[in-house]
């Protein structure tokens, strides 16, 4: 088989993984070529506006794994192709030296066994690093159930792993998955992180990008706010750098056992949306989900959040503590910084908070400059305000996403 | 009304900031080679001068050196505006003595946060956009056409990434040529004229382009957001021909 058709049929299985990103690594060059850029970069963007910051591809699509929701798996009829280490090498440093990427992200299905296929990657890590003296970014799937030995070496030569948990119960798991189990995932993850916390010098050389790790939504019962407790435990725990979310689609349609329907993407954006909250604007699972341990889908969270704790608002923006501002709905770090700053100077008005760029269509109802309060009156208008903003967003951000021929291709092959 | 002319440097608009400083006018200016006489204005003309420059700039640079780098990649952006608020935010740094960098309800500072964003976002967008190509004797050729004069920002992230290979960064709008290797380099200004070399992985990564899309997602708007028609000339996964 010809390299690009190789090319074509290892990235085509790869090319619904959520992750691409590029950054948090640091990596020097030593005298060789490559290097980390901490923020990432993105090298291009696909024409559904997604960034290409990694080659991301497949070693093999051959599966010995039949996970009930995966396009790769062992009973599907598809075209399957393996690339040996040395050509995921040669293509690698051809790319990487010609600009278009900024490192590899590796995946595979497994081929033969778990630590069959965790040796070929390894082997192609160490290759990249030891023989082309390459230090650009290296993102590694991990294989569960592989030998720990195996995933800790190549630990020290990735900049970022990931053991994808797929199912947010063990039951799930079991019933969905046959062949993986909580314990399989979820022990590489525990061990990594323990060897992360160990060792917090900024010099550590292992794995300086941390772990992620990607969750289906919509293929199980389990609600909003179970998903954002396994979330938080991840992040505050086992200190993952992110989880992605991956919203479920029905691509193989013949089994009883799967929804017919795809999950929407609204509610895969609506836990990013909690996500974000999460980590960087203090907030916890408790504040965000109601009585029914689930997120609304009318508003993104923080608004429902401030919707459902009006005693606290309107806030004064020239006396209000960060922490508060950072919950004002459409004010966000950004937003948040350049008040803190610029009211240093002098007191801010609303036409001040204009010319700086903020935007007033959420907020409005939620502050005041000056003493002045410029948003409406009864609440009611204000939740008819704020729905209807929402659904213009919407309309803008999601419309491509929401019909189930459109969202059965968000998950596949990403093991 | 009162406007001062200059030759359009970096160093000049110091110079007419000292001027206004001195005789306390607060002038319009204008560089000599745009300026259209008209019987509104009263125009001097002020002469760049190395010496006033260097005591502006020292001046500014003990109330905030953070400024005086604001001011200098602000100056490097093909933002039409620039120059007033260089002008206007030298005049003001100096006059209030401190940092007003995050004084953003003030125009001019959120004017030159602006600019100074602008530039280095196109900066770190070309850190992505550049393509280079690999010539038959082994150089790695890469021409880009920023808007800004960008390619000193630029250039020390090249120069270690590709530590071990020689490669050439063109920009072919300012007509800046720059040869490196091994972390040295060679400038050449007032080249214009792009170099073209066939390259057998443009395809093959125009293929991984073309197929990591997912066609049922298209959305060429939000493509073009992050990645404006104008910088697809260079690109080879935007070349149709391929």
């Amino acid at each position: 088989m010809e390299l690009e058709e190789k090319l074509k049929i290892l990235t085509e299985s790869a090319k619904y993984d959520v992750s691409c990103s590029s950054s948090g690594s640091n990596r020097k060059n030593r005298q060789g070529i490559g290097s980390g850029a901490h923020g990432g970069i993105c090298h291009s963007f696909t024409k559904d506006g997604r960034c290409v910051s990694l080659l991301k591809i497949l070693m093999t699509n051959v599966c010995c794994f039949d996970c009930l929701y995966c396009q790769s798996r062992r009973s599907n009829d598809i075209p399957r192709a393996i690339m040996t280490p040395t050509e995921i090498c040669e293509i690698t440093m051809e790319f990487y030296k010609r600009n278009y990427i900024e490192g590899l992200f590796l995946s595979s299905a497994v081929y033969k066994n778990a630590n069959y296929t965790m040796e070929l990657l390894l082997d192609t890590v160490v290759r990249l690093r030891k023989l082309y003296n390459f230090n650009g970014y290296i993102h590694l799937k991990g294989i569960p159930g592989a030998d720990n030995l195996l995933i800790m070496r190549a630990g020290e030569y990735a900049d970022r792993m990931s053991f994808n948990l797929e199912l947010p119960s063990e039951q799930s798991l079991r019933l969905l998955a046959p062949q993986k189990s909580k314990k399989s995932i979820l022990s590489p993850i525990t061990m990594i992180s323990g060897e992360k916390q160990a060792d917090k010098s900024i010099k550590s050389k292992f794995l300086p990008a941390g772990q992620t790790t990607q969750i289906i939504v919509g293929a199980s019962p389990e609600r909003d706010g179970k998903i954002l407790r396994l979330t938080s435990a991840l992040y505050n725990k086992y200190e993952l750098k992110r989880v992605y979310y991956s919203s479920y689609a029905p691509l193989n349609l013949n089994e009883d056992l799967l929804p017919k329907t795809p999950a929407g993407l609204l509610r895969e954006h609506r836990l990013y949306q909690a996500d974000w909250l999460l980590r960087f604007y203090g907030f916890s699972v408790e504040e965000l989900v109601d009585e029914n341990e689930n997120l609304l889908m009318e508003y993104d969270p923080k608004c429902a959040w401030a919707l459902k704790h009006q005693e606290l608002f309107p806030i004064e923006i020239n006396t209000a503590p960060v922490e508060m501002l950072v919950k004002v709905p459409g004010i966000g770090l950004k937003g948040a910084y350049k008040i803190i700053s610029a009211r240093r100077f002098g007191a801010l008005s609303f036409e001040d908070l204009k010319n700086m760029k903020i935007s007033l269509k959420r907020a409005r109802h939620f502050i005041t400059a000056n003493g002045f309060y410029s948003g409406l009156k009864k609440e009611i208008e204000i939740k008819n305000s704020l729905l209807q903003i929402e659904n213009e967003s919407q309309i803008e951000q999601l419309s491509m996403f929401s019909n189930l021929e459109n969202s059965l291709a968000v998950i596949t092959g990403e093991l | 009304m009162k406007c001062y002319l200059y030759d359009g440097s970096f160093e000049g608009i110091f110079c007419v900031a000292y001027h206004a400083l001195k005789n306390k006018e607060t002038p319009k200016i204008y560089s000599k080679t745009n300026y259209q006489p008209s019987f509104l204005l009263e125009h001097t003309e002020i002469d760049s001068n190395e010496q006033i420059f260097k005591k502006v700039k020292n001046a500014l640079i003990k109330i905030s050196a953070k400024t005086y780098n604001y001011l200098e990649i602000a100056f490097k952006s093909s933002n039409i505006e620039k120059d007033e608020v260089i002008f206007n935010c030298i005049i003001k740094t100096i006059l209030s003595k401190q940092n007003e960098l995050e004084n953003f309800s003030n125009e001019h500072f959120f004017n030159l946060n602006k600019i100074v964003e602008a530039v280095k976002y196109e900066a770190h967008r070309f850190l992505g956009f550049i393509r280079f190509s690999k010539s038959e004797k082994g150089v790695f050729y890469a021409c880009f056409e920023p808007d800004g004069d960008i390619i000193d920002l630029i250039l020390n992230h090249f120069l270690k990434r590709f530590y071990a290979i020689p490669f050439v960064l063109h920009d072919i709008n300012h007509g800046k040529l720059y040869a490196c290797y091994k972390g040295k380099t060679q400038k050449f200004f007032n080249i214009y004229k792009k170099v073209k070399i066939s390259d057998n992985y443009a395809k093959l990564f125009k293929t991984y382009y073309d197929t990591i899309f997912i066609k049922s997602r298209k959305n060429e708007r939000q493509m073009l957001n992050y990645m404006p028609k104008r910088y697809h000339k260079n690109m080879p996964e935007k070349n149709e021909l391929l």
